[in-house]
């Protein structure tokens, strides 16, 4: 058996793992609709139309348009780039922080784990939808302040998860080996604890990204969204006034947030499987 | 006379359970619980020591505090008549490098997510074993090589789980060896083996510690092998070395009641050899709350009243043969 190249190896596991492969696939239909919005949107998101709440199939608006005239397609697609950027980087930076918290917890247990407990109690029992609120009340809307808020007030439930993990993996043969062997207790935290600790870490931050997608559209619906971005939750709150006759405005938008989320959640689960070996060995 | 490696002065740990409120509502006790009750015992260069007992007396946490996974309550270990205490606060790799362990379980010694491979050289550069990546890689194929395990690319790309309980037992040892420790503790290195490659593992062990000149602490519950591996053996009962001397003066001539009947129930594998078996009542006690006397004498068949009173101090037959009770060797029976 002779050591693979890293290349060779991602596709010898993608063509094992349907799940990770169409994932991926997915991702990258995403990520070059978000890449190439201009290119790809028939009309000017922010343009308004003087056909008003147009029902799919109307001439030039393949979505219809919304309450405003604009089209809904070219909302959609533009954004495509706001939702993922939103998403994708305040589930990052939840999951950085929850990891590093809970890990120093759970690890080094102890009164570190009872002071980091209580802080992370703290910000549990904060309601974080309202501290996002109060920071983007004192600091304006702007798309990146939402993004850190989102995330800074969503790492609970990681760093509980990981908390978990590292009290059961410390218990284990190969953590006190590794101590026997003088490995540092930050290096063991990083090299051992972490890795071995982070698969449901994958899983919860793929769900954090629609949950952080849903708390942006729930900024937006306060008035409180980045006005200067189209975001799909700023179009399904605005076609929920249309709902009785309009549908198409929400419902287009939600099933792209469907979309966003089971592809995020194929990536996360598949890799689920991937970077455990064990797993691996029984596909 | 060779030198002395290991000193350990009446060591103890224990455990605090704290108060609990049940839900029953009722309050239990502040408890300790005297994992290691006091040890004391010392080994020369290349000396191996079995350690044997029953279940929960003390003699996988013994091993921990022996290399301090775990901190002593109190007492002292003294690695070449320095406090282990204080090697470990000046440098705790050089520490690791004098003393070393072999765990019990060796499908989870090591990091699963770890190639056989960056488990060794992940030890290599730690220790800064080797100038560069070359040189260490070669170190890892000689060692493996030499153990038999050849060619070692077989095994250097697979995970622990790919390997059998055997050869990552032996990976244990000679990743272990590699830092050439002069002392060595082996907790239970082969009771979770096949029968058939135990032999081969204790073998090993024995080649490679006397190569070394390792000192090394064998806990086992299985006495047949303690046997052929140990130059002196400790029994050990509730934290307490009961009885202690060379292998062959105290399996053929138990002087404590407790080896006495932990010996006579030990399976033999004549038939015809007339034994008798000791049987005991009663369960093995917790080390919780331990009375004055005795520990062993709610259970043994020759206590007498001095029994529970005070316990027996530790006296010496001679040759190193060393026994707590009251019946041996005293003047009072």
């Amino acid at each position: 058996m002779k050591k693979e190249s890293l290349f060779h190896a991602i596709l010898r596991v993608l063509k094992k793992n349907s799940q990770l492969r169409t994932g991926i696939i997915l991702l990258i239909v995403l990520l070059l609709v978000a890449i190439f919005a201009p290119v790809l949107a028939p009309c000017d998101p922010y343009q308004l139309y003087d056909a008003l709440v147009k029902p799919p199939g109307t001439p030039g608006h393949l979505l219809g348009t919304d309450g405003l005239g604009r089209d809904v397609l070219s909302e959609i697609i533009y954004g495509t780039r706001t939702s993922l950027m939103i998403g994708v980087i305040a589930a990052s930076i939840a999951g950085l922080v929850g990891t590093c918290i809970g890990a120093v917890a759970g690890f080094f247990g102890g009164k570190v784990d009872r002071v980091v407990s209580e802080f992370i109690n703290f910000f549990l029992m904060t309601p974080s939808f309202f501290l996002t609120l109060i920071v983007v009340a004192l600091f304006g809307s702007n798309i990146i302040y939402i993004m850190i808020v989102i995330g800074l007030t969503s790492w609970t439930g990681n760093a509980r998860l990981m908390r978990a993990q590292a009290i059961s993996l410390k218990q284990r043969t190969f953590i006190k080996s590794a101590q026997a062997m003088g490995e540092s207790r930050l290096s063991i935290m990083f090299r051992h604890i972490i890795p071995n600790g982070i698969f449901p870490i994958i899983a919860q931050t793929t769900m954090n990204v629609s949950g952080a997608i849903l708390s942006e559209a729930g900024l937006s619906f306060l008035g409180l969204g980045d006005p200067n971005v189209v975001s799909w939750g700023q179009i399904i709150y605005h076609g929920k006034q249309y709902m009785p006759n309009g549908w198409w405005i929400s419902t287009f938008a939600g099933v792209a947030v469907v979309f966003t989320v089971l592809t995020f959640f194929l990536i996360g689960d598949g890799l689920n499987r991937v970077l455990s070996p064990k797993m691996d060995a029984n596909n | 006379m060779a030198e002395t490696v290991i000193q350990v002065k009446d060591l103890t740990r224990w455990f605090i359970q704290k108060k609990v409120t049940k839900q029953d509502g009722k309050v239990s006790k502040k408890q300790t619980i005297k994992a290691v009750d006091g040890v004391s015992f010392e080994l020369k260069r290349g000396e191996t020591l079995g350690v044997i007992g029953e279940s929960g007396c003390g003699k996988s946490t013994l091993g921990r505090v022996l290399i301090h996974l775990e901190e002593p309550t109190s007492g002292e270990i003294l690695y070449g008549g320095v406090s282990s205490t204080k090697l470990k606060k000046k440098d705790r790799l050089a520490f690791c490098r004098t003393c070393q362990m072999i765990f019990q379980n060796p499908f989870d010694t090591f990091d699963p997510r770890y190639t056989i491979e960056k488990i060794f050289m992940s030890t290599l550069k730690l220790h800064k074993i080797g100038a560069n990546d070359a040189e260490r890689q070669q170190i890892m194929i000689k060692t493996l090589e030499d153990a038999g395990m050849a060619p070692a690319t077989d095994y250097i790309y697979r995970h622990p789980h790919e390997l059998s309980g055997g050869q990552l037992q032996r990976i244990s040892i000679l990743r272990s060896m590699l830092l050439r420790p002069s002392f060595l503790v082996a907790d239970e290195p082969v009771s979770m083996l096949d029968v058939s490659i135990r032999a081969d593992i204790i073998n090993m062990l024995q080649t490679l510690s006397k190569e070394e000149n390792t000192a090394m602490v064998f806990i086992s519950h299985d006495i047949a092998t303690t046997r052929y591996i140990s130059d002196r053996v400790a029994v050990m009962y509730l934290g307490r070395i009961v009885e202690t001397g060379i292998t062959d003066e105290v399996l053929h001539n138990p002087q404590h009641p407790y080896t006495k009947v932990l010996i006579s129930n030990c399976a033999s594998l004549d038939p015809l050899e007339k034994r008798e078996i000791i049987e005991i009542e009663g369960e093995p006690p917790t080390p919780i709350n331990t009375g004055p006397g005795c520990y062993f004498a709610p259970r043994c068949y020759q206590a007498c009243e001095q029994c529970f009173k005070e316990y027996p101090e530790a006296r010496d037959l001679g040759n190193g043969h060393i026994v707590s009770c009251h019946f041996v060797g005293g003047d009072n029976h």
